[in-house]
């Protein structure tokens, strides 16, 4: 380092600390509002906390009644698993005890024990039936409508078999062919109800009802699905607004509805008593013509421009640019059955909504941005946007049109619950988004 | 009027007292605003930015552990608060400045004739780029790989705009000593 560096370098420290004394010795008058303005984001701040607190609160909740209901169809299956056990003890001897194991897949099968010593079997769809006797069988020979086994008063007689409901095994049987008791008969449901515990998530009580299942199955069916899961698509066209808290100068502008478009994808499981859980991912956006209308105004004098904020005239819309999110949604719902077809559905749920953008170009320099302030270059900073919870209600209808298809008409009302926007300065008041919308979605019900 | 200790009054915040925190922004929101007013171009923004700054500083009080002094913590909070209200924006622009030239260009500068305000009003004229580079370089003792780090530039960029804000300045502290002399002519 030569002098001359050496002086400017001790010169310029000696001018850093002037300058460091001199700032640090000045004490600015403050604005008498400021104080109110940290208050207020304190204010704000601890309510978040305080409602984030709430929606564990709400979550833990929501997990402990769908542990409970999994725990309850859980106890139900082993009762069941128990009961084929004990009906395979019980079996009559004369019965195949070699043939194969049991058939999960037949949905429509269904065995009355009957006190004639006589086995009747038959082919699938043939249509053909030996009724029992009147009063001694019961539709359900592995668990009856109390969930007690009629096998343990029942089983040691033999059954009669009802044709046309049972994928019975190929070759194995005929139609109408009479067995007598002690006969080595290979009969499906013999061979079904071997040392087996029927797989988790299915049901071999006979419903109480028919409830979204096309066809009336209660008088066919041996197993029944206690959960059935779906998945489908969505597309859902509405209403949102950013809802601003207080009586914000901007309040009329931002409060201005405007139309959206959204498309996504739904899977769930539906339970027998027509409860439902699903969860999505949707994607969102307002298309190019969004407005902001800041016409309704009442007095543009009275609004609190100062510098940086937004040069707002009273009467001039401001287009804003295409808004685009992605929704997650997280939703519990009920089916309640009108018809074989119809049902009316009630829904509700939190939904996650993140990457909230918007693009395109803007009315002004000053609109959209932090403060309205410029860069270097003069041009508008975007004010960004924070991901943000909401919960919603819904009401709707179902229509079943095929076995495993579904149709659902919904309205739906969604309302904010922590801030879209991230800062919290004066001419940005909190806003909390809002959305009135019709969704229709296509499910496909794995049956 | 009772004094309140840094610790009480940590303490009392770390509640979530209202009072207590209204005694600790009493006690450094003028001396804060001073050092905001230098990282903004107007005391409208150096407001916001200490608004935030004390919201930040209320919320992580719990963290000071009192090894230094309260002053130094909570200025800490404001200088950082400032530079991420200027990096979030990410689109300031930091105009090439050729250092050789810039820094040929520089004389002594004398703050002597100068008051506080003057000064202040001359940093904030400057450019985005090279008033942050300056604060935190001049006043705040950042070295120029710190700022490099801060601001996400590099470390040549640090330098010239520290050079092209100097050299800024001096042609605004002349240009008012020119224009002081002549009222008094």
């Amino acid at each position: 380092m030569n002098n001359e560096n050496l002086n400017d370098f001790y010169n310029q420290n000696r001018f850093n600390k002037k300058l460091r004394e001199r700032i640090d010795s000045y004490e600015p008058e403050l604005s008498d509002s400021l104080w109110d303005r940290i208050e207020h984001g304190l204010v704000k701040k601890e309510s978040r906390s305080k409602r984030m607190v709430w929606m564990v609160y709400v979550m833990a909740g929501l997990l402990l009644i769908s542990g409970a209901g999994l725990y309850y169809l859980a106890s139900e299956n082993k009762k069941l698993a128990d009961a084929v056990k004990t009906k395979d003890q019980l079996a009559p001897k004369g019965l195949n005890q070699e043939a194969p194991a049991f058939e999960y897949t037949m949905p429509e099968t269904t065995i009355e024990i009957s006190p004639s010593p006589s086995v009747s079997t038959g082919n699938p769809g043939t249509g053909s039936h030996t009724p029992p006797p009147s009063g001694s069988g019961v539709d359900n020979p592995l668990v009856g409508d109390e969930g007690v086994s009629p096998i343990l008063s029942e089983a040691p007689q033999a059954g009669t078999i009802e044709p046309g409901s049972m994928a019975a095994e190929p070759g194995t049987s005929s139609a109408g062919s009479e067995v007598s008791p002690g006969d080595q008969v290979n009969t499906p449901i013999a061979s079904s109800i071997k040392n087996q515990a029927l797989p988790p998530f299915f049901y071999s009580k006979k419903p109480t009802d028919t409830r979204f299942l096309k066809e009336d199955v209660s008088t066919k069916g041996l197993i029944y699905p206690k959960v059935q899961p779906y998945i489908g698509v969505t597309s859902e066209l509405g209403s949102t607004r950013q809802k601003v808290e207080g009586t914000h100068a901007h309040r009329f502008g931002y409060e201005h509805p405007f139309l959206y478009r959204s498309a996504g994808l739904k899977a769930g499981v539906l339970l027998r008593s027509g409860l439902y859980f699903e969860a999505g991912l949707s994607f969102s956006n307002t298309g190019s013509n969004l407005w902001y209308d800041f016409e309704k105004i009442p007095d543009p004098d009275t609004i609190p421009v100062g510098k940086g904020t937004y040069n707002l005239v009273a009467g001039n819309k401001h287009a804003v640019n295409e808004q685009r999110w992605m929704d997650i949604p997280v939703q519990v719902g009920y089916k309640y059955l009108l018809s074989s077809r119809w049902s009316l559905n009630t829904q509700a749920g939190l939904t996650y909504s993140l990457i909230n953008s918007y693009s395109g170009k803007e009315p002004n320099e000053a609109f959209g941005t932090l403060d309205g302030e410029l860069d270097n270059a003069g041009e508008s900073v975007p004010q960004p946007f924070q991901n943000y919870w909401s919960m919603n209600v819904g009401l709707g209808f179902g229509y079943q049109f095929a076995r495993n298809w579904s149709l659902d008409i919904q309205g739906n009302y969604r309302r904010g619950l922590t801030e879209m926007n991230r800062e919290s300065r004066p001419n940005h008041p909190d806003r909390t988004a809002e959305f009135l919308n019709a969704k229709v979605g296509i499910t496909y019900i794995f049956r | 009027m009772t004094i309140i200790s840094d610790i009480e009054l940590v303490q009392g915040c770390a509640e979530q007292n209202r009072f207590y925190q209204k005694k600790l922004y009493e006690r450094f929101a003028r001396k804060m605003l001073a050092v905001c007013l230098c990282y903004t171009r107007d005391s409208y923004e150096a407001e916001n930015i200490l608004q935030e700054a004390f919201i930040k500083i209320f919320d992580n009080i719990k963290k000071y552990q009192h090894t230094g002094s309260l002053e130094g913590w909570v200025r800490r909070i404001v200088v950082n608060t400032a530079t991420d209200y200027y990096r979030k924006k990410k689109r300031t622009k930091f105009l090439e400045v050729n250092l050789e030239d810039a820094e040929n260009q520089v004389g002594a500068l004398d703050l002597d004739n100068f008051s506080v305000k003057d000064i202040i009003q001359a940093v904030q004229e400057l450019p985005e780029g090279s008033r942050m580079v300056f604060t935190l370089y001049a006043i705040e003792g950042f070295t120029h790989k710190e700022i490099g780090e801060a601001l996400e530039i590099s470390v040549g960029t640090s330098k010239s705009q520290f050079s092209r804000a100097r050299m800024l300045l001096q042609e605004k502290f002349k240009k008012n000593e020119q224009r002081e002399s002549k009222r008094f002519l």
